[in-house]
């Protein structure tokens, strides 16, 4: 039995029960997924936060037709585009808003500058669109196959693995040019 | 830089990091907000189940009204109907068809004379009925002998009853 299985299975019979064990499993790399996603530490706290009560929330609903972490990382998802697009709206451009989140990531609490190699990969990650940076980290962070990017993302097999090399060329680009 | 970058070199290390015991405030958050959402939602449903039932009874309050107006006007219409026709009772005309039939009317008179009561006294007054019915008693007294009355007066003069 899969660990979402057994999660599934615990919440059938222990909804709370079922929820911790969830929040135990998933916590860690949900945070990790947002927090690339919005880069301050406080904006993935609070959409953290929103993803695991939806979760909560939606677990009667949820019929065990997909994976758990499949529904889990599509929720992750949709809460950091949310919160980004609200962002957007206040700043009112896209460029904008990756602009931000730049500064927020050469100027924040909780990141190790001593690390300079990858602060600047996480530089050039964010200066990819919304959705690339999406696909990227749910492949290369999070190690999921195409066919759970696909489900996550709505998003069709080949065109992500077109777009996960495209992305990484540029990705490659970047780190040589500068 | 490099002329090419290794994507291994770098691996899945991120310069993010959390504050100590992040995680484990993070999860009785995440419990406390569940819970308390939880509620509000309960509540929510209370709320609506309760709205929609004063709905269902005001709703009743509003139409049952109407519903008697619309039936009580269709009732005057047609006690006004049989009033037209020159008739006191609100009971519709169709409900006692057998006062409206003349065949039945000729009928009801008798070929003797002994009820000869016509449409009209039927239907208007009681007390043209009674004296109509009291002259079969008149004619059998009329035809009893000075006799016959005397013994009967007498017989009267002993019941206990009459006296």
């Amino acid at each position: 039995m899969t660990k979402d299985e057994t999660i599934y299975r615990m919440i059938k019979s222990d909804k709370e029960g079922g929820f911790r064990i969830l929040l135990d499993a998933y916590q860690k790399p949900v945070y990790y997924f947002i927090r690339r996603m919005v880069v301050v530490h406080e904006d993935a706290e609070d959409v953290m936060q929103e993803t695991f009560v939806k979760i909560f929330l939606g677990l009667n609903g949820f019929r065990g037709d997909s994976a758990l972490s499949t529904w889990i990382y599509r929720i992750a998802m949709n809460e950091s585009l949310r919160f980004l697009n609200k962002k957007e709206i206040k700043i009112v451009s896209a460029d904008n808003v990756h602009d931000e989140l730049i500064d927020s990531l050469k100027a924040s609490d909780y990141i190790d500058y001593d690390d300079k190699m990858t602060v600047k990969f996480q530089e050039v990650i964010l200066r990819l669109s919304d959705k690339q940076r999406v696909i990227f980290n749910l492949r290369y962070y999070d190690e999921m196959d195409y066919q759970q990017i696909s489900k996550v993302t709505d998003t069709k097999v080949a065109t992500l693995k077109v777009t996960y090399h495209y992305i990484k060329e540029k990705i490659k680009k970047y780190m040589v040019e500068e | 830089m490099e002329k090419n970058f290794d994507f291994d070199k770098i691996g899945k290390n991120t310069p993010y990091f959390t504050p100590e015991g992040f995680f484990d405030e993070m999860q009785k958050k995440i419990l406390l907000t569940a819970e308390r959402d939880i509620r509000k939602h309960r509540r929510m449903k209370i709320a609506v189940i309760t709205l929609l039932a004063a709905a269902a009874v005001f709703s009743g309050f509003v139409f049952f009204p109407i519903g008697n107006d619309i039936a009580q006007p269709q009732q005057q219409k047609l006690a006004k109907t049989d009033t037209a026709k020159g008739k006191t009772s609100t009971v519709h005309s169709t409900d006692i068809p057998t006062y409206s039939s003349t065949k039945e009317n000729k009928d009801r008179v008798g070929a003797n004379g002994e009820l000869q009561i016509s449409d009209r006294k039927r239907t208007y007054t009681t007390s043209v009925i009674q004296s109509d019915r009291n002259t079969p008693n008149e004619e059998w007294i009329e035809q009893l002998s000075d006799e016959d009355l005397k013994s009967l007066t007498s017989m009267a003069d002993n019941d206990e009853f009459l006296n």
